[in-house]
């Protein structure tokens, strides 16, 4: 037998004072009842000298105080809620509360309660107090209720508090669970079931981006459940998302790159987590050609100007330039803003992600199947009046983006300066070209994941996520949870069994009974 | 202190009951006024019993002529003489005698008491006898002097209602004093409760010294012989003296109760049977006629 609801110190405690108690007002004297009577003669006949108890003394009813104490520690025992079997393993939950990734969180909670708790198992949120959050015997709905009214956030002390007030009643065996996107405190021990796991996602793409103006941003392309994801700079969160169910892209930031370097943490789930190195800082230094129209040179130096990452630089130094004409020798990149050419309507093709799309995806996708073949390039953006005449390619060869004159027009349109800054970052390898597609295709997935990451393994907490030049990071989060319901089948349902409460209060109906019908008789005082 | 109305005390059926009882002394001391009592006294009475030869003064009317004419000799007859005989009422009008039962509403013992004292009366008066009445508490009453003749009922029912019950009981000391009374001898019917705290030995003692035929009447409620009511931890409170003792009630101490009582009561009832009259404890949950006239065998007590 095992005490459910009470700890055993507290239960033996209390059990003492019960006893005490009762003995103590067996020994008091008691409030006698003043009763007129005929005679006194047949009670000094009688003996009457037997006095009612009086302190200091012993219990002049024995039987009555038996009674009494029998009855009082059923009723404690029942409290103490005894169940047998509950030296079965149970699992303990301590949940890390918070708001943006409450529902992620959630399921997980969820799934692990329906997997089972074990007999005592209890889930608590990190609050302080710790705030139950199901209990073992409870029914599983009552989890939403508790979570959804919980407000408060997590705090180191509200942590501590949760892992003691589990400490009385765990046993060896135990299974004690942190849910947090952090770790937990190092001086209580985690167990955590050491199974394989099965993976719930897959990071299919991790890479850098940037927008005019603002400090980088974390694209994640995910496939899998929906989980939290973090990045924190030491503690601080500096930018946080729940991921969407089945494939999807989240973009965390943009986030500010700390001047000491320090290292950017990123946390998918409870599961994974690991270092991202920080984007590459380097200026971009780009030549902008004088026989350019005079309104893009303008437009081209406020664009420069704004982006911290570009930097105007002579032609000879230059990485990209920026041309009317192209050269076909210089193997640098280039951006050919092309004149003269087009007059129909514009046209735009699969913009998902890409940093353009912004400012064009409100246009009509077609076909671009009529274009001429250019080896080696990818249309990004035709015309369609003019027949399929090229507006815009790139070059995997010679690293080249063409931009037809018309597609500038009007100059101030807020399309221009992205289309060129856009052009001018891919060219210099400050965006992720991976993004740039065929026309009316489906966005183009690296499938660069590594086979021993999509097998399942884990990737170890704190470990550095390589993220190489134009190449995305496949990675394989598996989850606790799945884990733990597929490692223990052998945990008991929720509840335990064995509960003695019942037998306890039809002992304690007996009790007073026995107590009734001996008082009747007279066996009583 | 409790009176009572006499139409309270009895009624019309009461006393209806009552007739065709009678107490018949087994011998009457002489003495005594003409009445239907037989006793050891030669005179005009009914029953022949000897005769004698004539003296001077005889009455001519019990020369026995028969016996004149066979043997020429005057003799007189004799017959005993009927007389009454003497009931003396020892009347309990303590404060326990006020006192009704723990549980349901059966009348207080003085009630009871009394109505016992009018129905044994009723049936003296009936048949020429004389009574007397000395109720007693803490110290004698006023008592009721001799009374006789059916007309004497009345004022004994009007004494009867009017007597208080308070006090404490000296039974002891009433019974000595009534044995210190020059009475012509006769039945002494005790009315009382027994309650008297100097225990049934010294009520025993002082019984036996009543120079009469003692019947003693005990008012008792039903229970009162095992209070299970007192169960229980209690300052038990004399109604009486104001006395207390904190007693423990439980099963035992009530078992020793009721042996303490039954052997008091079986005290009482030895010496009134010693004493020639009988013992009757009577019930106040029960109508008291019926309980008396278990004295009455065939109708009469033999006094």
């Amino acid at each position: 037998m095992s005490l459910f609801g009470l700890a055993p110190a507290t239960f033996a405690l209390g059990a003492l004072l019960l006893a005490g108690g009762l003995a103590l007002l067996h020994l008091l004297r008691v409030r006698l009842r003043s009763v007129e009577v005929d005679t006194l003669l047949f009670f000094r006949l009688a003996g009457a000298l037997q006095k009612p108890r009086v302190l200091p003394g012993r219990p002049a009813r024995w039987f009555a105080f038996v009674l009494a104490l029998l009855v009082a520690l059923a009723a404690w025992l029942a409290m103490a809620e005894p169940r047998s079997g509950l030296q079965d393993a149970s699992r303990f939950l301590v949940v890390e509360p918070d708001q943006q990734s409450g529902e992620a969180r959630l399921e997980q909670v969820r799934s692990l309660a329906l997997a089972g708790l074990g007999p005592r198992g209890a889930i608590l949120a990190a609050t302080l107090p710790p705030t139950l959050l199901l209990a073992a015997g409870e029914p599983a709905n009552v989890l939403e209720a508790r979570a959804a009214a919980l407000q408060t956030t997590a705090t180191a002390l509200g942590e501590r508090a949760a892992w003691q007030s589990i400490g009385d009643r765990r046993l060896a065996g135990d299974e004690v669970v942190w849910l947090g996107a952090r770790p937990a405190l190092a001086e209580f021990p985690v167990v955590h079931a050491p199974v394989a796991r099965a993976p719930v996602g897959i990071v299919r793409g991790l890479r850098w981006q940037r927008a005019a103006g603002t400090g980088p941003s974390l694209l994640l392309q995910w496939e899998g459940d929906a989980v939290p994801v973090e990045l924190r700079v030491g503690d601080t969160v500096t930018a946080a998302g729940v991921t969407k169910v089945g494939a999807g892209e989240l973009l965390l930031g943009p986030v500010a790159v700390p001047a000491n370097g320090a290292p950017l943490r990123c946390a998918i789930g409870t599961a994974a987590a690991f270092v991202v190195p920080w984007p590459t800082t380097t200026p971009l230094r780009v030549h902008v050609d004088p026989s350019l129209p005079v309104d893009l040179t303008i437009a081209l130096a406020s664009i420069l100007e704004a982006d911290e990452e570009l930097v105007e630089a002579p032609e000879a130094t230059a990485e990209v330039v920026v041309s009317a004409q192209d050269v076909p020798e210089d193997a640098r990149p280039r951006l050919v803003l092309l004149a003269g050419h087009g007059g129909g309507a514009r046209l735009a093709v699969n913009t998902a992600a890409a940093p353009v799309a912004c400012s064009l995806r409100d246009r009509q996708p077609r076909d671009a199947g009529a274009l001429p073949a250019l080896p080696g390039a990818r249309v990004w953006i035709a015309d369609e009046a003019q027949g399929g005449a090229l507006a815009a390619a790139t070059s995997s060869t010679n690293r080249r983006i063409w931009i037809v004159d018309w597609l500038l027009r009007p100059r101030t349109h807020a399309d221009v300066p992205l289309l060129l800054l856009t052009s001018l970052r891919a060219l210099g390898d400050r965006e992720a070209s991976s993004m740039v597609a065929l026309a009316g295709q489906p966005l183009a997935v690296p499938a660069a994941v590594p086979a021993a990451l999509a097998a399942g393994a884990l990737l170890p907490v704190d470990s550095v996520l390589p993220l190489h030049e134009r190449t995305s990071a496949g990675l394989a989060i598996a989850s606790p949870v799945a884990a733990i319901s597929g490692s223990q089948p052998t945990l008991a349902a929720i509840g335990g069994d064995g509960s003695w409460v019942p037998w306890l209060l039809s002992l304690l109906v007996l009790l007073l009974a026995v107590d009734a019908m001996l008082f009747h008789r007279g066996r009583l005082p | 202190m409790t009176t009572a109305t006499a139409a309270e005390l009895f009624d019309p059926a009461f006393l209806r009951a009552l007739e065709g009882l009678r107490i018949l002394a087994r011998s009457v001391p002489a003495g005594g006024r003409h009445a239907e009592q037989r006793s050891r006294a030669r005179g005009q009475g009914q029953e022949f019993t000897d005769v004698r030869p004539y003296v001077a003064g005889d009455d001519f009317r019990t020369v026995d002529w028969h016996v004149f004419l066979r043997l020429d000799k005057v003799f007189v007859r004799l017959f005993l003489q009927d007389e009454d005989l003497p009931i003396y009422f020892l009347l309990d009008q303590s404060a326990s005698m006020a006192r009704g039962p723990a549980l349901g509403n059966a009348p207080d013992r003085s009630v009871i008491a009394r109505r016992a004292v009018a129905a044994l009366a009723y049936v003296a008066l009936n048949h020429m006898d004389r009574i007397a009445v000395f109720p007693f508490a803490s110290e004698p009453l006023r008592p009721l002097p001799g009374t006789s003749g059916k007309n004497g009922f009345q004022r004994l029912l009007a004494y009867l209602a009017a007597l208080p019950a308070q006090g404490s009981t000296s039974l002891v000391e009433a019974l000595q004093q009534f044995a210190t009374r020059r009475l012509r001898r006769g039945l002494c019917v005790l009315v009382t409760d027994g309650f008297d705290p100097r225990g049934a030995e010294a009520v025993q003692k002082a019984m036996s010294r009543v120079p009469h035929r003692l019947l003693v009447v005990r008012p008792v409620h039903a229970g009162e012989e095992r209070p299970v009511h007192l169960r229980g931890e209690l300052r038990a409170i004399d109604c009486e003296s104001g006395e207390h003792v904190e007693v423990s009630v439980d099963d035992a101490m009530l078992d020793r109760y009721a042996k303490a009582y039954a052997e008091f009561a079986e005290a009482i009832a030895t010496v009134a049977e010693q004493r020639g009259g009988g013992c009757l404890a009577l019930r106040s949950d029960q109508p008291v006629v019926p309980q008396l006239a278990t004295l009455f065998q065939n109708g009469v007590i033999q006094a």
